[in-house]
């Protein structure tokens, strides 16, 4: 073949960067870039353009029908419509389909809810991947049932919970104490069985296995096949081994295979289960919006638990649980699966392992309710223990509540495979979709977690133990049980009681946004549950209770994820909102540390603004910040997931710019290496040093997304590399790129945790930065970079890439200290109860602290960390009214303070600066090791901080610092719909932030207070002029909204083109709500600089500056020029 | 009970969860409104709750993206509106209505670069937006638009093309 010519206009260049090229014509263009500069430009000119295009784009809101037209639609489907044949599975498929096809949405759950379940339809990759596949099980009747036993949901929970809190997994409290019976926990069931007891187990057996007739196995297989669903009906009809380890062959490693039995064994038990269709609907009418979702857990709490034994053969009614539960989830998925694509065997594994994922539900958006993760090795294996993950809040948020979204969510936990012969994916073809590509990341993503937690919960089992009998009653009485003196107990009691009258005086002033708007985007992306911090009494006596103790966190993810939701119109999933991460993205004026110590700590109380009679402690860490031009050098490896998935959207693009911006910091002695991982995964540029800057943007440059992963030989290249090059002394450090479909060629996620573990030993650290959109993995990305001595940081646009990897670089390689805890001893005698503000998951143990084989966070050079407590005055709880607390009014010192507090629930406003006693709150604690020591000698420090003197000191004298951290946390608060948001909506913390506004980091705070006005808009809040921060009480115009506002604009039409729009807000004085000031060419105005020129017109409280006067504006194009296939040459203008 | 209904429902909904963002903001690209676009993207849903899922299964988002860029044309073309501008103005009210900084310069060099979208003509744009915004593939678009694939290729390749000249136009 002679060499081909280059021609530019040769539109199979873009074909091939879009995977969309022909087969015919592949060899071809992959020649010619080989031999032609020029076609590689131009290709990687299409790239760029395509990447900065799509970011762009994914800028552009994303309206939604109104609240009415849903309605309607809504209407339409309840009325006689023609209901298709009972097609078994009720989800649409399609994978071709744009974003959407991502979504192999099954709704399986009761329909009601409007829960919708969906499946991540593996493909091959993934259900290697995520060797067991989770499966979200909606609700079926028969679990119901069962978790309306109360035995059951007691013992359930605990374990789910305790595991989980155990794992400092906030996310872990699946479940709600409160929430009745809906919550079942799968795993429970099989857990429960195996390590807890056989009565619980024994009665859910029971249940669902009546509930199973064996008709209605054969109802599904019939309708799978009917539906044409091979997957499916492999899936189901897998009762034969033989058949499994065939399919899975195909797929997985042989070992895997064998494996699987037992999964598919599952499944095909499940099978049995319902149609999908079947299992909602009553489940939907039974339950009335309960969800209930299962979802196999490894339980390695039954595995670590003696009970190792297979979940099925141990209990048998552990099994039939299992299995039920799961069909329903699991037929969905595969059902769609198989529809969509054409039947892949992957599939099957996908259905066995079968993954499904709550999606938001139609009501209300919240990610992932229940994810289910079973690993078929992990089934099989004598380890594995069936977990179910309980799903969501009881119905009662669901049903009752339109706006649950908000509300706690639930959490799923996925469990771990075991490291051993999980399936090893070996994609058989390249995604051909998008859409695909997503779904085998979300499959591999769910997959993941769970082991980690699965590991975890081996640790805490005993603790698990512990808890489940504190666990079943209310939140607040959590503390009631063991350990806790006559008196803390007492106290409780007073805590409960208080706070159910703080939750009275709330409910007037409810104001909490309605629950996110069921946007389209979020479906799959994935959030671990965050259940909130109580508030916990202090005992002497019980260093658990008095002792809180974390690890910091400096990373800060949840703020630009949570931006980006809001960019788009929509409120961030309560469960994506980490408030530590709010707080913590933004700096703070703490001392510089000094001397030799590598950080500061600041301290300060003040009255807390949404609860006044509350007290708010702020403790700020400052780490000592290291010159730029003084850095030592670094030696850094990227490792970029550069999968078919990382082309999707904004992300490999925005990584090379990323990079670029990094490579322009470089001095000369800085090493930087890249490794990819793909099927071709590899060191893509050696290490090299700074001082060959094009050599290294080259590298970049030619970076592109494509094929599969293989990711675990890319990081073991990563840290190879990373070890080779090491600088001691220097930065040594490796920077994961991915969104989170970090799936590894052999292994489950749990794996590599494990491995990035065992690498993060030899002292070079991690950070993980997250890109994309729409199928974001954070619960997971978060976990790596805390096993790996790392940061989380999501990218969501340029300009945070320029702040991470240019302004802040130094922060970002370098760390200063690591393992660092802190730990706030809370004075009995003066603390009535406490609350950590946020970092759910970064909670340790009190004996953690002095634990130096405990990880713990690591901080980077001039890196802030806040940690933020609520504080309720003891005397305040002991001065409740109506509560026989009296007679520990005896207790020492109380009754002597000053007694300005009474019924502080009545009237919190009124209590702004109740009494203080001036004596010690609390002490702050700290250790931590040095950056370069393995074991080191921690260093403590104590930091005592006493209350306020009587009178308090009311938030309004505090410092800028901590005004503008309580508006972030109450703003983060209200995102979630959090119940200890006391009084304060986004209004408020809008103006305290307006009036934090230092020269500190100011940037960073306006553009927040821009997000605070914008999640008012959202929710529809008057975001308006604030009289007390805008100057003047001059009434003003009311706002159009953005759509009319712009119609008016145009002068009915008069002017089109819109090129500017800038904000003016005092102008209406001098012209009105709205004018036609005409053509105008200043460029500068109102501080506003680079104005085109134009048509100026004002609808307060925009200009609108439009290029064209409309000449007859009334002669639209003719439409058929959009859509008719128009000849090529007329194209080019 | 009638598992099929509920199936319809379920399905429909699911539906609407994921692409009822997507087709109104690509609505509102054709009519220009909002308004208007939410109505087109409410027919498209209620037309898809009589369609028998058999025939759509397989294919939803081109048949969701097809119905409704017919019927917002149709509107279009009965409101002699032109398509251009109202993306175009939520997004510099989405840059516009925050006060310099950062983030809105940010946004104004997105916001720019769709402004240069704008100026290509409506067939570029509109597959530009079926495959970038919503990753339809050639095929797809094609079967959507009526037109042949490589057409549809063709499309993309020198809409992008052209855009990158502009965005260079633009930052010279």
């Amino acid at each position: 073949m002679t060499n081909p010519a280059f021609n530019p206009e040769d539109p199979r260049l873009t074909a091939f960067v879009l995977g969309e090229i022909d087969d015919s014509d592949l060899a071809e263009i992959e020649q010619l870039l080989e031999t032609s500069p020029e076609a590689q430009a131009a290709v990687k000119e299409i790239e760029e353009t395509i990447g900065v295009l799509k970011v762009s784009l994914a800028s552009e809101p994303v309206p939604e029908l109104t609240t009415e037209q849903r309605a309607a639609v809504e209407q339409q489907l309840a009325g006689p419509k023609m209901a298709p044949p009972a097609e078994a599975v009720p989800q649409p498929t399609h994978r071709s389909g744009g974003q959407a096809g991502k979504l192999f949405g099954v709704v399986a759950s009761v329909a009601a809810l409007g829960l919708l379940v969906t499946l991540n339809r593996p493909d091959a990759q993934t259900a290697h991947i995520s060797p067991g596949g989770d499966v979200a099980a909606t609700s079926t009747p028969e679990l119901v049932a069962m978790n309306d036993a109360a035995e059951n949901e007691e013992s359930f929970f605990p374990d789910a919970r305790g595991a989980s809190s155990a794992d400092r997994i906030s996310a872990s409290t699946l479940l709600k104490p409160n929430s009745t019976s809906a919550e079942l926990s799968l795993a429970a069931g099989s857990l429960e069985g195996l390590d807890v007891s056989d009565t619980e187990s024994g009665q859910a057996g029971p249940q669902p296995s009546n509930s199973l007739p064996e008709t209605e196995i054969a109802k599904l297989q019939l309708a799978s096949e009917k539906a044409e669903l091979p997957t499916f009906r492999q899936g189901v009809a897998e009762t034969k081994p033989a058949e499994n380890s065939a399919e899975a062959d195909e797929v997985s490693q042989p070992a895997a295979a064998g494996r699987s039995n037992s999964p598919q064994r599952l499944v095909a038990d499940t099978g049995s289960r319902p149609q999908g269709n079947d299992g909602a609907m009553k489940s939907g009418d039974v339950l009335e919006g309960r969800s209930l979702s299962i979802s196999g857990r490894p339980a390695e709490v039954s595995g670590n638990s003696d009970s190792k034994s297979d979940p099925f053969s141990t209990s048998p009614n552990d099994s039939s649980l299992v299995s039920r539960t799961l069909p329903p989830a699991a037929t969905p998925g595969s059902g769609e699966s198989a529809a969509g694509n054409s039947g892949l065997p992957q599939q099957l594994a996908g259905a066995a392992g079968g993954k499904l994922v709550n999606a938001p539900g139609v009501e209300g958006p919240r990610p992932v309710a229940v994810q289910t993760d079973k690993s078929k090795g992990r089934l099989a294996g004598p380890a594995i223990g069936g977990a179910v993950a309980e799903s969501p809040e009881p119905g009662q948020s669901v049903a009752s509540q339109p706006g649950q979204g908000q509300q706690k969510k639930n959490v799923l936990f996925v469990e771990e495979a075991p490291s051993a012969g999980q399936t090893k994916q070996v994609p058989p073809r390249v995604p051909t979709s998008e859409a695909e590509i997503r779904q085998r990341e979300e499959a591999l993503a769910r997959g993941g977690e769970g082991k980690k937690l699965a590991e975890l919960s081996k640790e805490s089992q005993t603790q698990l133990q512990t808890r489940l009998a504190a666990i079943d009653s209310g939140a607040v009485r959590r503390f009631s049980g063991r350990g806790l003196g006559l008196k803390g107990r007492d106290l409780q009691e007073q805590l409960r009681q208080y706070s159910d009258n703080l939750s009275l005086a709330r409910s007037s002033l409810e104001r909490m946004p309605e629950a996110r708007q069921p946007g389209f985007g979020f479906g799959s992306e994935y959030y671990e549950a965050i259940i909130e911090n109580d508030f916990i009494v202090p005992v002497i006596g019980d260093k658990e209770k008095s002792l809180s103790t974390i690890s910091i966190d400096v990373d800060t993810a949840s703020y630009a994820n949570m931006r980006r939701f809001l960019h788009r119109d929509q409120l961030p999933p309560a469960d994506s909102v980490r408030i530590e991460e709010l707080v913590n993205y933004f700096k703070y004026n703490y001392p510089e540390p000094e001397g030799n110590d590598p950080f500061s700590v600041k301290t300060e109380l003040a009255s807390c603004p949404w609860q006044p009679s509350h007290r708010l402690a702020m403790i700020g860490l400052k780490a000592k910040t290291i010159d730029k031009s003084k850095r030592p050098p670094t030696n850094l490896v990227f490792l970029l997931d550069v999968s078919g998935s990382m082309r999707a959207s904004n992300k490999l693009p925005l990584v090379q710019q990323s990079m670029r911006l990094l490579v322009e910091e470089m001095t000369e002695d800085d090493r930087v290496s890249i490794v990819t991982y793909a099927s071709n995964a590899g060191v893509r540029l050696e290490s090299t040093l700074g001082s060959k800057k094009q050599e290294i943007l080259n590298a970049i440059n030619s970076l592109q997304a494509g094929g599969s992963t293989n990711g675990e030989g890319g990081i073991r290249m990563a840290y190879d590399e990373a070890n080779r090059y090491y600088f001691q002394g220097g930065a040594n450090r490796v920077i994961l790129c991915s969104d989170g479909d970090f799936n590894v060629g052999k292994s489950s996620d749990g794996d590599l945790v494990e491995l990035i573990q065992e690498k993060a030993a030899s002292g070079v650290f991690l950070s993980v930065f997250g890109f994309g959109m729409g199928n974001l993995k954070d619960a997971k990305l978060e976990k790596l970079a805390d096993k790996g001595n790392g940061h989380y940081g999501y990218i969501d646009n340029l300009n945070e890439a320029k702040k991470v990897f240019q302004d802040e670089l130094v922060g970002t390689l370098y760390t200063v200290a690591k393992d660092v805890k802190l730990q706030v001893e809370f004075n009995p005698a003066t603390v009535g109860a406490y609350r950590l503000i946020g970092y759910e998951n970064r909670k340790l143990a009190a004996q953690d602290f002095t634990d130096d084989t405990k990880d713990a966070g690591e901080i980077g050079s001039g890196h802030t960390v806040t940690a933020l407590y609520e504080i309720i005055p003891r005397q305040l709880l002991l001065e409740q009214p109506s509560v026989d607390g009296l007679k520990y009014q005896a207790a020492p010192k109380e009754t002597e303070e000053d007694s300005a507090g009474t019924a502080p629930a009545e009237k919190p406003a009124e209590l702004v600066g109740s009494p203080g006693s001036g004596e010690e709150l609390l002490t702050v604690k700290l250790r931590y090791k040095k950056p370069d020591e393995e074991v080191s000698q921690p260093v403590e420090q104590e930091y005592p901080v006493k209350d306020l003197n009587i009178g308090g000191r009311q938030i309004s004298k505090a410092s800028d610092d901590l005004r503008f951290a309580a508006s972030v946390a109450s703003f983060g608060m209200n995102l979630r719909g959090s119940k200890y948001r006391g009084n304060w909506g986004f209004a408020e913390a809008l103006e305290s932030a307006q009036g934090a506004q230092s020269d500190f980091d100011q940037a960073e705070r306006a553009e927040y207070i821009q997000l605070v006005q914008r999640a008012m808009r959202i929710t529809g809040q008057q975001v308006g002029p604030q009289p007390r921060t805008d100057e003047g009480t001059t009434t003003r115009p009311g706002e159009l909204d953005a759509t009319a506002a712009r119609v008016k604009a145009s002068v009915d039409g008069k002017y089109r083109r819109l090129v500017k729009k800038i904000e003016v807000r005092d102008d209406f004085q001098r012209f009105g709500a709205f004018n036609d000031y005409g053509h105008w060419d200043g460029t500068e105005y109102a501080g506003h600089k680079d104005l085109p020129p134009g048509n100026w017109v004002y609808v307060y409280p925009n200009w609108y500056i439009w290029a064209e006067a409309a000449v007859p504006a009334k002669e639209a194009v003719p439409a058929a020029e959009d859509k008719a296939g128009q000849a090529p040459s007329d194209e080019v203008r | 009970m009638n598992n099929g209904q509920v199936s319809q429902s379920e399905w429909v909904r699911e539906a609407l969860l994921q692409y009822e963002g997507p087709l109104v903001r690509y609505a509102q690209r054709i009519t220009g409104e909002l308004e208007l676009a939410r109505d087109v993207v409410q027919e498209t849903f209620l037309k898809l709750c009589r369609q028998e899922r058999a025939e759509v299964d397989g294919h939803l988002s081109q048949w969701l993206f097809t119905v409704c860029r017919n019927r917002a044309l149709d509107v279009q073309r009965k409101e002699r509106r032109m398509t251009t501008t109202t993306a175009l103005d939520q997004r510099t009210s989405t840059a516009g209505d925050d006060t310099p900084d950062a983030a809105a310069e940010q946004k104004d060099s997105m916001a720019r670069v769709l402004q240069q979208l704008d100026r290509l003509p409506d067939n570029q744009q509109d597959v530009i937006r079926l495959k970038f915004q919503n990753e339809l593939s050639y095929r797809e678009i094609a079967e959507i638009t009526g037109l042949t694939v490589s057409n549809v290729g063709f499309l993309l390749h020198v809409g992008l093309k052209r855009l990158r000249e502009l965005m260079q136009v633009e930052l010279a």
